[in-house]
């Protein structure tokens, strides 16, 4: 979803340990929304264009 | 694959959420499955020098999933959205991490919270803070008047999450990062809606 927003370096960095129930998982996430720059990159990557 | 709730749904979850959170303003203590207070705080790591510089009852009345601080710094200087402030400890720690230059706005949906954040910002001399009601669905800020947006365990609360996400992407400048401490779904959403909407906030 971050991904499809538009977001950049989408990281899942840590499980938290504490999960709220059993189908729950604490996690910790960071994402950056790109520089002007980073544009055009981050459109292709949306697009799947490098995969 | 979110679902998507229709107008009733969506009046019963933010029910339920408002019930809780009620409570949570007045004691945090009991209701979570995760940290709350000051041992949460320590638990997670949070920098130490900082929470010297809160009070302790201030630091009582933290809930929260994780440490968004743990997932890159906030610089001295820096505007900071904490989106689901709650009873505004990361709002508080985040204030003292950018400094008389930076600022730092708190917003939550629940009105009992934000007179917790504010009774909080009180006990210190913090002057870079302020708080607001506020949808994570709706931001009622311009584009591009953050350089940071943190969350902890917020956005499993929010019915509409991508909205919500469009919205932090919208409020970012370029280059600005979120920071979120959080509780994701392992595996498919209930098929149930009706139960879904009845378990939302527990």
């Amino acid at each position: 979803m971050l991904k499809e927003v538009g977001f950049a370096d989408i990281e899942l960095v840590a499980e938290t340990g504490f999960n709220s129930s059993p189908v729950t998982k604490g996690v910790l996430l960071r994402a950056r929304k790109p520089a002007i720059s980073d544009i055009g990159r981050v459109e292709m990557e949306r697009k799947g264009a490098f995969s | 694959m979110e679902t998507k709730f229709n107008s009733d749904e969506r009046k019963r979850i933010q029910e339920g959420i408002n019930e809780k959170y009620k409570r949570v303003a007045i004691s945090p203590e009991g209701d979570f499955n995760y940290p709350t207070g000051r041992a949460g705080l320590e638990g997670q790591k949070y920098d130490p020098e900082v929470l010297r510089a809160l009070p302790k009852d201030v630091l009582a009345s933290y809930c929260g999933v994780g440490n968004p601080f743990s997932l890159g710094p906030v610089k001295k200087g820096e505007a900071v959205l904490d989106i689901g402030c709650g009873a505004g400890v990361d709002t508080l720690v985040a204030a003292i991490m950018v400094g008389p230059e930076g600022r730092v706005t708190g917003i939550d949906l629940i009105p009992e919270m934000l007179k917790r954040a504010r009774t909080n910002l009180e006990k210190t001399s913090l002057k870079n803070v302020t708080f607001r009601e506020g949808s994570a669905e709706q931001l009622p800020f311009p584009d591009e008047s953050f350089d940071v947006v943190i969350s902890n365990g917020v956005f499993n609360l929010i019915p509409d999450k991508a909205k919500a996400l469009r919205e932090v992407f919208r409020v970012l400048k370029s280059s600005g990062c979120v920071l979120l401490a959080d509780q994701i779904l392992m595996g498919d959403m209930p098929a149930d809606t009706q139960s879904m909407v009845a378990n939302w906030s527990r």
